[in-house]
C-alpha cells in the first residue's frame, strides 16, 4: 500500500510536469521586433550638380562638402549613419554627389526658430556655392540641388575674367584695369558688366595684413553675378537668403555681385592699402522695396561683403545708382577693401512668423512637385526653390522677406520645366497661403513594402530615394519611404528605372522594370508587386541596418 | 528556455513535495492507523462543508501565472461536491523574451479577479470502494468567470540602440504594447486527487486538467522606432490560436467541517 502511495504520488508529480511542460508551444516564434529609423525626424538630401542643365555630365567631380552655420555649431546635424557632422571641410561626406543629412533625433524645432546651416560645395574647374538651408518643424525630408557654375561654361548672367599683370615688390607700377564681359542673354554679343581699376602703387597684403613681397605677377579673378537671370542669383555665393549677423536672417534683392580672387606669385591677397573701384553694371528691371518700384538714378543700394570662409553677409555701406554716360546704363560704383564676394543688394529680414503653405491634392497618393518662390516687382527675381513630395493635407513653412510680395509657383515634377499645377500670391508675412493640385496622373498608382531581413530581425528604412529612367544621368527625388512604405504614381508601366538610396554612407542601386504582369491590383485599385509568385514580394530590398 | 525550464521543474518538484508532506500527513505510523482504524471502524467521520486556501497555475511559454484564493465546499449527496472559489489571477511583472533574435524586455500587466464554480464527482465513493486512493480520485469541472481576461503587456529592447556616435535609449526606441484577449467565461474539465473522504479535518488535494479561454486575440500598439513591429499582431494571434485549450493546476487545502 505505502509502496503503492509512492508511486501514486511520484506518477501525480510527473503528471504536473507534463501539464506544465504542455504549455511549452512557442507563440513568439516567428514574432519579430521590426525596427525603422523613422524617429531621424529631419533629413535633408543635397544633392551637387552642374547648373547647366545641358551639361554632358551633370555632376561635378569630387565635390567637398562644408557645413557652417548655428545648427552644426550647436552639434545637431548628423550624417545618416549617425556620425556627428562639423565645420571642418570635408567632414560631411559627398556620396557619387549626394549628401544625405540628418537632425539629431528627437531634437525638437520650434515653430518660430527654425533651424539654419550652410552647406558649401567646392569642385575643380566649378565656381564654389554656398546654400542656406532652413529646417522648420515640418520639414521632415528636404531634397535641395546645389548647383555648381562650370568655368568654362557660365550660364546668361554669370561671367568671369581671369587677367594677370606685372607686379613688382608686391605692387603694381601702373594702373591695372580688369574688365569682366558678360553675354547679353539671346544673343552672341558681351556687354561690359564690372570695371576694377587698380591703381599703381597699390600695396597688397596678406590674411596677416602684411604687405606681400613675393616675386611674380599679379593675378586676378573676378566673376561677376548679375540679377538678369534665375541661374545667376541661384549661383550668388552665399545665396539670395542668407545671414546678416546677430541672428538675423533676410532675403536680398540682387542688383549685382562680384567674387574676387587675387594674387601675387601664388601668395593670396586679402587686402589693399587703398579701396579699389569697382563699377558694376545693373539691370533696370531690378526691384527696389523701398520705393516699391525698380531701381532709378539716385536710389541708395546697400553694399554687402562676405568672406569665402564666412555665412554672414557684413553691411559695407551705401553706393549710388547712376547712369553711365556713354551706354546710359544704369550702374553703380563700390569701393572693395578686401578680397571677398561683394554684391549690392537690398536687404529685408525675415518675417517674424513663418508662411505655412498648405497643399490640396486630388491624388490619393504623394506627388512629387518643384516649389518656386518670386518676388513680386521689377524682374520677379527667385527667392527660393524647393523639391517636394506632398500628400493632400501635408504642409511646409516658409521664412520670407518682410515688405515684398511673392509669387508661388508649383511645377509637377523636379523643376520648372514641368506642369504648372498651381500659382499663389502671398502678401508680405502672410501666415499661410494654400497650394492646389487636381493633377491625376496617367501612371499606375503603385504600392511598395520595402523590407530587409537581418539574423537579428527586420529593418524597414525611412528616408529619402532617388530614381531616373535607366540611360538617363540626372537623379531625381523618388516618392520617400516612411517605415518601408510608400505609395507612388511616379512610375510607367514597361519602363526600366534605377533606384537608389544613400544609407550609412553607402550607396545602395538597384534596376527594375515595371511590368504589370508582375503587380497585382487591390481593392483600392493600387497594385502591390509579387513578382512571380504568388505572395507580395518587396519590390526591391532596402539598405539593411543589420549591424 | 533554460529559465522556463528551472522555473517549472522547481515547481514540479515543490508538487512533489508537497503531495510527499500531503501523504506523510494521512499516512502517520502503521500502527497508530491500525488502532485508529480499530477505534473508528466501520465508518469514518463524514464532513458536509470545506474551506480553505487555493493556489492555481497555469504557463504560457516562459509567463506564469498564479491564482490564489479561497474556496468553499459542500458536499451535495456523498461522492458528490460543488465548490465555489474567489481568487485573485497574477503573474511575475517583468519577463525577457526574444522576439526574433532581439531580446525584448516584457512588463506584464495580468490581474484579474476569478469567481469559479464547479462540481467534483468522486465515482468511486459512490460505487463504494474501500482503496484511499480510489476514494480520493475525482472528476472536476465548472467554470471561472475572469473579471479581467485580458494579458497585457509591454514590450521594450533590452539593450540599448546605437546609431553612429548616437544611442537610442529603449525609451527613445520606442514600446509594443500588447494585449491578448481571451473569453471572461472559461469552463475547465479536470481530475484531481483529494482526501476529503478520509474523514481528516484538514486535508490536501490537488487537480489539474485543462481550461477553454477561447481564441486569443492580439492587439498591438507600437511606438517611435518599432512601430512596425505592430505588423506582428498577426503572427502571434496565429501561434496562439493553439491556446484555446491551456492546462492547469491547483493545490488546495480544505479545512473540513460538519
Amino acid at each position: 500500500m505505502k509502496k503503492s502511495k509512492s508511486y501514486f504520488r511520484l506518477f501525480t508529480g510527473l503528471v504536473i510536469l507534463l501539464f506544465l511542460n504542455q504549455s511549452c508551444e512557442k507563440p513568439f516564434d516567428g514574432v519579430n521586433a521590426i525596427l525603422t529609423n523613422v524617429k531621424i525626424d529631419h533629413k535633408v538630401n543635397v544633392q551637387i550638380i552642374d547648373a547647366n542643365p545641358n551639361a554632358t555630365n551633370p555632376y561635378p567631380a569630387n565635390p567637398v562638402i562644408t557645413l557652417a552655420g548655428d545648427a552644426v555649431d550647436q552639434g545637431l546635424l548628423y550624417t545618416t549613419a549617425g556620425e556627428l557632422l562639423n565645420n571642418s571641410s570635408g567632414s560631411a561626406k559627398s556620396i557619387n554627389n549626394t549628401v544625405s543629412l540628418a537632425v539629431k533625433p528627437f531634437t525638437i524645432i520650434s515653430k518660430s526658430q527654425p533651424l539654419h546651416f550652410y552647406i558649401k560645395a567646392e569642385a575643380a574647374n566649378y565656381i564654389s556655392n554656398t546654400k542656406e538651408i532652413t529646417i522648420s518643424s515640418l520639414d521632415s525630408l528636404q531634397y535641395i540641388n546645389l548647383s555648381l557654375l562650370k568655368i568654362s561654361s557660365l550660364h546668361d548672367g554669370v561671367a568671369n575674367t581671369t587677367t594677370q599683370t606685372a607686379a613688382v615688390n608686391g605692387t603694381i607700377a601702373q594702373d591695372f584695369v580688369v574688365n569682366v564681359d558678360s553675354k547679353i542673354t539671346g544673343t552672341n554679343t558681351t556687354e561690359n558688366v564690372v570695371t576694377a581699376t587698380f591703381p599703381a602703387n597699390t600695396v597688397f597684403k596678406d590674411a596677416a595684413n602684411n604687405p606681400i613681397t613675393t616675386t611674380g605677377n599679379f593675378s586676378v579673378s573676378t566673376t561677376s553675378f548679375s540679377a538678369n537671370t534665375p541661374e545667376s542669383i541661384s549661383s550668388l555665393p552665399g545665396g539670395i537668403t542668407a545671414s546678416t549677423g546677430n541672428g538675423v536672417f533676410s532675403t536680398f534683392i540682387l542688383a549685382g555681385a562680384v567674387d574676387i580672387n587675387a594674387n601675387i606669385g601664388g601668395t593670396d591677397i586679402k587686402s589693399f592699402s587703398n579701396p579699389i573701384p569697382f563699377k558694376l553694371k545693373l539691370s533696370s528691371e531690378v526691384f527696389n522695396p523701398t520705393t516699391n518700384s525698380t531701381i532709378k538714378v539716385g536710389d541708395q543700394l546697400p553694399v554687402w561683403s562676405k568672406d569665402a570662409n564666412s555665412v554672414t553677409w557684413k553691411k559695407e555701406g551705401v553706393a549710388t545708382v547712376y547712369k553711365d554716360a556713354t551706354t546710359g546704363a544704369l550702374q553703380t560704383t563700390i569701393l572693395v577693401t578686401h578680397l571677398s564676394v561683394w554684391m549690392v543688394a537690398f536687404d529685408e529680414p525675415n518675417c517674424a512668423n513663418t508662411t505655412t503653405l498648405n497643399f490640396v491634392s486630388s491624388s490619393l497618393i504623394a506627388t512629387s512637385a518643384f516649389i518656386k518662390i518670386n518676388v513680386n516687382g521689377g524682374s520677379d527675381q527667385l527667392v527660393d526653390t524647393k523639391l517636394i513630395s506632398f500628400k493632400n493635407g501635408d504642409a511646409i513653412e516658409l521664412q520670407l522677406g518682410q515688405n515684398l510680395n511673392y509669387t508661388v509657383s508649383m511645377y509637377l515634377g523636379a523643376s520648372d520645366k514641368g506642369t504648372l499645377l498651381s500659382t499663389i500670391n502671398l502678401a508680405a508675412c502672410a501666415v499661410s497661403g494654400t497650394l492646389t493640385s487636381t493633377s491625376i496622373s496617367t501612371n499606375p498608382s503603385l504600392s511598395f513594402d520595402l523590407q530587409t531581413s537581418c539574423p537579428n530581425g527586420s529593418f524597414r528604412y525611412s528616408g529619402a530615394i532617388e530614381y531616373k529612367v535607366a540611360g538617363t544621368k540626372l537623379w531625381l527625388p523618388f516618392t520617400p519611404s516612411i517605415g518601408g512604405k510608400l505609395s507612388t504614381n511616379l512610375l510607367a508601366w514597361d519602363v526600366t528605372y534605377d533606384f537608389r538610396i544613400i544609407y550609412n554612407n553607402v550607396e545602395f542601386k538597384r534596376t527594375r522594370k515595371v511590368l504589370a504582369a508582375e503587380f497585382r491590383q487591390a481593392a483600392d485599385g493600387s497594385w502591390q508587386y509579387f513578382g512571380k509568385s504568388d505572395t507580395p514580394q518587396t519590390f526591391f530590398s532596402s539598405p539593411s541596418a543589420c549591424n | 528556455m533554460k529559465k522556463k525550464f528551472n522555473v517549472k521543474t522547481y515547481l514540479a518538484i515543490a508538487c512533489c513535495m508537497i503531495l510527499q508532506f500531503a501523504g506523510a500527513q494521512t499516512d502517520g505510523p502503521p500502527a497508530k492507523a491500525a488502532a485508529k482504524e480499530t477505534k473508528e471502524s466501520p465508518t469514518t467521520k463524514e464532513y458536509k462543508w470545506s474551506v480553505g486556501p487555493v493556489i492555481g497555475f497555469k504557463s504560457i511559454k516562459s509567463v506564469l501565472i498564479n491564482d490564489i484564493g479561497v474556496e468553499a465546499s459542500r458536499t451535495i449527496r456523498k461522492g458528490e461536491r460543488a465548490h465555489l472559489e474567489l481568487s485573485y489571477r497574477s503573474a511575475s511583472s517583468n519577463y525577457e523574451q526574444n522576439w526574433g533574435r532581439i531580446p525584448m524586455n516584457m512588463k506584464t500587466d495580468i490581474g484579474s479577479l476569478l469567481i469559479g464554480a464547479g462540481y467534483d464527482w468522486f465515482p468511486f465513493v459512490r460505487f463504494g470502494s474501500d482503496s484511499d486512493i480510489l476514494k480520493s480520485l475525482k472528476v472536476s469541472g465548472g467554470a471561472w468567470y475572469v473579471n479581467k481576461p485580458n494579458y497585457d503587456f509591454t514590450a521594450s529592447l533590452r539593450d540599448p540602440l546605437t546609431w553612429g556616435q548616437l544611442t537610442f535609449t529603449p525609451e527613445q526606441i520606442g514600446l509594443v504594447s500588447t494585449a491578448i484577449k481571451t473569453n471572461k467565461v472559461q469552463p475547465y474539465l479536470g481530475l484531481g486527487y483529494d482526501q476529503f473522504y478520509m474523514g481528516k479535518n484538514i486535508n490536501f488535494s490537488i487537480n489539474g486538467g485543462c481550461l477553454y479561454q477561447g481564441k486569443p486575440e492580439v492587439t498591438m500598439m507600437a511606438t517611435n522606432m518599432l512601430k512596425p513591429t505592430e505588423e506582428s499582431a498577426a503572427r502571434l494571434e496565429h501561434n496562439l490560436s493553439s491556446y484555446q485549450f491551456i492546462p492547469f493546476v491547483q493545490l488546495h487545502i480544505q479545512y473540513n467541517l460538519n
